[in-house]
């Protein structure tokens, strides 16, 4: 099982959790971050701003959605015209093991 | 090394803290999230979860459909994720200890335990590594 972090504009989230919904995978944890990039944050005149609301989607996946969860997060959080800087970023780590609360069974 | 990240209801954390405790690992990182789970289509569950939340009028539609969509899973709800790192010894100890106190017998909603691999760990007052420094 995988562990998908997505970090994603906060605009997006809302389209994203539907989409995600649509396409079968219902469960995530959303949490709203701050955080700065490989731009560094956002320069206006003097001042920097380097600590950048984001939204932080949190998942858990069989290995085989990989590709599907990936191909959604990528297709919806993109800006238009083919992305910009600020779109956000995913990580994917390996879950050794998941267990339900309700049930206090392992498995997702 | 192991890291614990399990997110559960909010009234929880409590309960949680004072389980973690009492097995010997105090230390834990804790912050607020919203978050869904399975979509819950047992009609039977959620009819008594319903009853037991709030007494829902058949005819106001709008609550209604509110009240299920929280409780089935659609919308997003609010939740703790408690994060705990752990030696590999000590994993199973945690996760048995979270799912003893966060167990209801609501059937849903009581939240979900990742356990993922941890690579290094750190202490920035001693420098030390891996199991020391958790």
């Amino acid at each position: 099982m995988l562990m998908i972090k997505a970090f994603v504009r906060p605009e997006k989230k809302e389209l994203l959790l539907e989409e995600l919904s649509k396409a079968g995978f219902h469960s995530v944890t959303v949490v709203d971050v701050v955080g700065r990039g490989k731009q560094q944050g956002i320069k206006f005149g003097e001042r920097i701003y380097d600590e950048i609301p984001k939204c932080m989607l949190m998942l858990g996946v069989e290995d085989t959605a990989r590709e599907a969860v990936v191909g959604i997060i990528i297709k919806y959080a993109k800006s238009d015209n083919g992305g910009a800087f600020g779109d956000g970023k995913i990580f994917i780590s390996r879950l050794e093991q998941v267990y339900t609360v309700s049930s206090g069974k392992p498995g997702l | 090394m192991k890291e614990i990240i399990a997110a559960i209801r909010i009234e929880k954390i409590g309960p949680t803290k004072k389980a973690l405790l009492e097995i010997g690992i105090p230390g834990f990182t804790a912050f607020k999230a919203v978050g869904r789970g399975k979509r819950v289509t047992d009609e039977t569950l959620l009819a008594k979860r319903k009853m037991s939340i709030a007494k829902v009028d058949p005819a106001d539609n709008k609550s209604e459909l509110l009240m299920t969509e929280f409780i089935n899973g659609a919308r997003t709800f609010p939740c703790r994720v408690v994060i705990v790192l752990v030696s590999d010894a000590d994993a199973d100890k945690v996760v048995q200890a979270i799912i003893k106190v966060n167990r209801t017998n609501y059937g849903i909603g009581d939240g979900k335990i990742f356990v993922m691999p941890l690579e290094e760990s750190i202490r920035i007052r001693t420098e030390e590594t891996g199991v020391a420094a958790l």
